[in-house]
């Protein structure tokens, strides 16, 4: 898959390359079993540091959307069930503020739903 | 070496070398024009081409000069021995690479002062694209280089010529005729010894770990894609990669079967003579067809065409790169990545391990030259 590393956001970049793989899954770009570059490529291909990536790697393993193997390295291998309960803790609390934000600039529920239509259709495209 | 074969050697030599500096952009990165980035949009302009047509200009006629110039000398000479000639081709190997490059700064200079007068850039968001496939290509994945396991098993070349040497040793004579190859020329009556026996098979070991490292440099170097549009530019890169290594691993198995038959001559005494000139030739010819194919293909695959482009990639970096070909970034943790100029890879000088690197290429190349003045 492509990643795209914004220097100029303030989004840090260990979470822009955590979130992007996330949503690679989710489009179907990355699949089950696929092998992630090493640590020390992707810090090269990105030209950042090799902590920064391991730092978006080890979330992301904790998370259960990859496994660290010795020899073949970071692979995508999902395994979100242990760590559902702290996500659905979170999302709830995401959910509240954004929603909140929303209400307060007055996009309505349906538009809402809109964005999350067309998100999920993004998603879908696979076949999964 | 016999003359004739000196002579066409030198000439191809020249040849290449002329080849790879008259198409010196067409051979370079997407977007970089004598050694400067432009975007896409500008690529076209008269002005750059008039740039070029007079470098081409400048370029032919040296060239020209050199070709007439070396050959009057060969065919002026009147002591053909193997160390005039390899003076001769020496010289003219590095002379020719410094005359390319002598003429090629003022173009640079020039590129670069009309970009800046001309304004030919913008500034886009920094940001850095990669694509994950590059170093680890999908199970399915059909455009990708060879894997690293098949440039392991060239050692097996060398292991056959090096078993098939310690079961036919003791019955070598104590002296021994070594046929004078293309590689330099031995005392015709050698005394039987370690080193000289086993002096192919320990070059097939050197050069299988090589090859085995260009091969790995193919695959995990780190890619240019600050230039044209994504898709495209990653189908590029994908292709090169591929034809890199099936190119890398062709040259290795026809260096590695020349060595072997040579040290099957010495071992079940036949003559070698022929083999080596056909190999010789055969090797000349996969030169030339690899020349073609990357000024073809370009650096990085960029006259390779695919699909129309989606969203352009511009990522001005000229300033990282001291006279448009010696990469200096420190901050880039990269120590390999792809030439600016021209085909193939260099270091970062900015970056430690590019020190060690080159260091330990100058060691290699002055301890297998203090070798040579050994065995002789």
């Amino acid at each position: 898959m492509i990643l795209k590393i914004d220097f100029d956001s303030e989004i840090p970049i260990y979470i822009q390359i955590k979130n992007q793989v996330v949503e690679g899954i989710a489009r179907g770009e990355l699949e089950e079993g696929e092998e992630l570059p090493s640590v020390r490529g992707l810090a090269d291909d990105i030209g950042v540091n090799m902590h920064t990536v391991n730092k978006a790697y080890s979330l992301l393993k904790d998370d259960g959307y990859i496994k660290i193997d010795r020899r073949k390295g970071a692979f995508i291998s999902l395994n979100l069930k242990n760590s559902d309960e702290s996500f659905k803790e979170n999302l709830n609390y995401e959910l509240e503020y954004y929603i909140a934000e929303c209400f307060n600039r007055g996009i309505s529920k349906e538009d809402i739903k809109i964005y999350i239509d067309t998100i999920f259709s993004g998603f879908k495209k696979e076949d999964r | 070496m016999d003359r004739w074969l000196f002579l066409a050697f030198m000439n191809s030599l020249l040849l290449v070398i002329f080849l790879i500096s008259y198409f010196v952009n067409k051979t370079s990165n997407s977007g970089i024009f004598f050694g400067v980035r432009f975007p896409k949009e500008y690529q076209g302009e008269k002005e750059l081409k008039d740039i070029e047509r007079s470098y081409r200009k400048v370029i032919s006629t040296i060239f020209l000069i050199m070709f007439i110039g070396v050959n009057l000398l060969f065919f002026n000479l009147n002591n053909y021995s193997e160390d005039i000639l390899g003076d001769i081709m020496g010289m003219t190997t590095v002379g020719s690479l410094v005359i390319s490059f002598l003429v090629y700064i003022p173009y640079y200079k020039k590129t670069k002062i009309l970009k800046k007068d001309k304004n030919w850039t913008y500034a886009k968001r920094n940001v850095v694209i990669v694509e994950t496939t590059l170093r680890k290509p999908k199970k399915d994945e059909k455009i990708k280089p060879i894997d690293s396991k098949w440039f392991l098993m060239l050692f097996l070349i060398p292991l056959i010529s090096i078993g098939l040497t310690m079961y036919k040793y003791d019955a070598l004579p104590k002296i021994m005729e070594i046929p004078h190859t293309s590689f330099g020329e031995f005392n015709k009556d050698t005394l039987r010894g370690f080193l000289i026996i086993y002096q192919f098979p320990i070059a097939q070991i050197f050069l299988a770990a090589l090859l085995y490292g260009v091969n790995k440099v193919i695959i995990s170097s780190k890619v240019d894609l600050n230039s044209g549009s994504i898709e495209k530019a990653i189908t590029r890169k994908k292709k090169f990669k591929k034809m890199g290594s099936i190119i890398i691993m062709i040259i290795a198995l026809e260096t590695l079967i020349l060595f072997s038959l040579i040290q099957a001559s010495i071992l079940f005494n036949f003559d070698s003579m022929i083999i080596n000139y056909i190999f010789m030739i055969i090797q000349m010819i996969t030169i030339i067809i690899f020349i073609i194919v990357f000024i073809k293909v370009g650096q990085g695959g960029r006259n390779i065409t695919t699909k129309d482009e989606k969203d352009e990639l511009y990522k001005d970096d000229d300033d990282k790169w001291i006279l448009g070909s010696i990469y200096y970034n420190k901050n880039d943790p990269a120590w390999m990545v792809e030439k600016r100029l021209g085909v193939g890879w260099t270091v970062n000088f900015a970056h430690p391990k590019s020190w060690i690197a080159v260091g330990g290429l100058v060691v290699f190349i002055i301890s297998s030259i203090v070798m040579s003045i050994l065995l002789k």
